[in-house]
């Protein structure tokens, strides 16, 4: 009789303990992810709504003197146009190209209206380890750049990273190997540093991050840039 | 037997005891977590209230220096005169920045238009579909704005649900046949969430987000480091016995693909004009 009492009672602390254990459990877990985490969210709310209700919009008062104010209004009107002046004339009234390096995109303008746009290949963000601890990285460097030179049917000369990439030996420094031909397209921009604007045989690549830093272009796109871009035309990339 | 039955109470007492202790721990539990949520939301309060107020003095103070004593004086401005020389900062912020090499970007809040420059030539536009300013802008001191804004911004700090430069490593193939075998890398994958935030010098957080529709699980991710940065920094300053600094933001909502163009473009310090 009294062990079963005792039995009962000792079922009865079991489930007591096991509430404790539980309500801890859930306490914590209501503190750690519950409530840090809604402190986190509070004080910034109550904050922007504080700073809602006591923001006042400062008082605009017509100036008592309407003819200085006009004055000031001149004047002011005076120097946005004269600083709109200067900025506008930072803008190139000959070509130049933009090349949106995320989107894939190329926009060419002229006399500061858009000629032509379409879509390109640039960087690929590969980096290449080769042995002997060896990297290149393919990407199409973002900023300013010029045209620097300007060629037409343009030979491409291999470098060692190409052969590298493809498993094979890597040819001395003239060697027949390094030379391909028509696989830039008709025509070729050098932007420095070895990055050029040219064609490719890879026309379902367009609009892809593919190359090893040069930009490519469809065809007839190529034939319209070439034409327009001279030798010192601007060519932004971002 | 009267032993047994003696033993049986004794346990029956203990067994009482424990309950009893039990029934206190489970109140001093309770008690704690009510104390500790008074203390969370009495300090959110505290700091809630005296943040925005000591942020509107000390802007006020710092940007507004001699500037009270011209002929314009407070209160001087009406709104069409005002709307003009917040132009003219802006553009004289502009023209500060003209001369950089380095990609820089300006944020046309009026005309809910973001530009990338380099060296004064917008060189892409982007829409702004959303934009939100924290309330204290409409507390400062016109003066104060002004002459804040007249100079760019540069980026101290930032954080981004993206990479800047999504590199892949690929090892050199040892020869042909394993080069043929390797498939292209192409970088097509669309990020599930496009979203960063760059701390300004003077104290200000340009919040940029996608304006489509995320999935929940990245966007509160976001959102609670865009928080937790937030609020750590203020617990961390209560904490060192120190008042909590509040830092008005400017948010604004942009299409996914241009929201990832504008970060990968722009350099980690780079600098930021803002017309209000």
């Amino acid at each position: 009789m009294n062990n079963k009492k005792h039995r009962k009672n000792s079922g009865f602390i079991d489930r007591y303990k096991f509430f404790v254990i539980v309500t801890t459990t859930i306490l914590f877990f209501i503190i750690v992810f519950t409530i840090i985490p809604s402190t986190i969210f509070i004080i910034p709310f109550f904050e922007d709504t504080y700073s809602l209700l006591v923001s006042k919009k400062s008082t605009i008062s017509k100036s008592d003197d309407n003819i200085k104010m006009a004055q000031n209004i001149a004047e002011t009107e005076k120097n946005i146009k004269k600083v709109e002046q200067k900025l506008e004339s930072k803008t190139p009234n000959v070509a130049y190209m933009v090349v949106n390096t995320s989107s894939n995109h190329f926009y060419l303008y002229k006399s500061r209206k858009l000629l032509r746009e379409g879509l390109c290949s640039t960087g690929s963000y590969i980096l290449l380890q080769g042995v002997d601890q060896q990297k290149w990285i393919f990407k199409t460097p973002r900023g300013e750049f010029r045209i620097r030179g300007k060629t037409t049917s343009p030979v491409w000369i291999r470098p060692d990273w190409s052969f590298i990439e493809e498993g094979m030996p890597i040819p001395s420094a003239h060697d027949d190997s390094r030379y391909e031909y028509g696989v830039l397209g008709d025509y070729a921009m050098s932007l420095g540093y070895g990055y050029m604007i040219h064609g490719t045989l890879y026309k379902r690549f367009l609009g892809m991050p593919v190359t090893h830093g040069c930009i490519r272009l469809d065809d007839d796109d190529l034939k319209i840039v070439y034409t327009n871009m001279e030798i010192g035309s601007k060519v932004f990339i971002f | 037997m009267e032993l047994d039955e003696s033993q049986a109470i004794f346990e029956l007492l203990d067994d009482k005891v424990q309950v009893s202790g039990t029934k206190k721990y489970l109140k001093f539990l309770l008690l704690l977590a009510f104390i500790i949520v008074a203390i969370i939301l009495v300090g959110a309060s505290f700091i809630a209230i005296i943040t925005p107020r000591l942020k509107i003095k000390e802007f006020n103070e710092l940007y507004s220096q001699g500037i009270h004593s011209t002929k314009n004086g407070p209160g001087f401005y009406d709104s069409s005169f005002y709307a003009l020389k917040k132009e003219e900062a802006f553009l004289k912020s502009k023209l500060a920045k003209s001369d950089l090499d380095s990609i820089s970007l300006s944020i046309n809040v009026p005309d809910s238009l973001l530009s990338l420059e380099i060296k004064g030539i917008a060189i892409y536009n982007i829409k702004i579909d959303r934009i939100k300013l924290s309330p204290i802008f409409n507390s400062l001191d016109k003066d104060a704005i002004l002459h804040c804004f007249s100079l760019p911004f540069k980026i101290n700090s930032q954080y981004a649900t993206v990479v800047k430069e999504p590199i892949v490593i690929k090892q050199a193939p040892k020869d042909t046949i394993e080069a043929n075998q390797a498939a292209p890398n192409i970088d097509t994958l669309k990020p599930k969430m496009v979203a960063y935030y760059f701390c300004l010098d003077k104290d200000i957080i340009l919040d940029i987000r996608q304006s489509e529709k995320t999935e929940l699980i990245p966007y509160y991710k976001y959102l609670l480091r865009y928080n937790y940065w937030n609020t750590a920094r203020q617990l961390k300053e209560v904490s060192n016995f120190r008042l909590p600094d509040y830092t008005p933001w400017i948010q604004i909502e942009i299409n996914c693909k241009d929201a990832l163009a504008l970060y990968r473009a722009l350099p980690n310090s780079a600098i930021i004009s803002i017309h209000l």
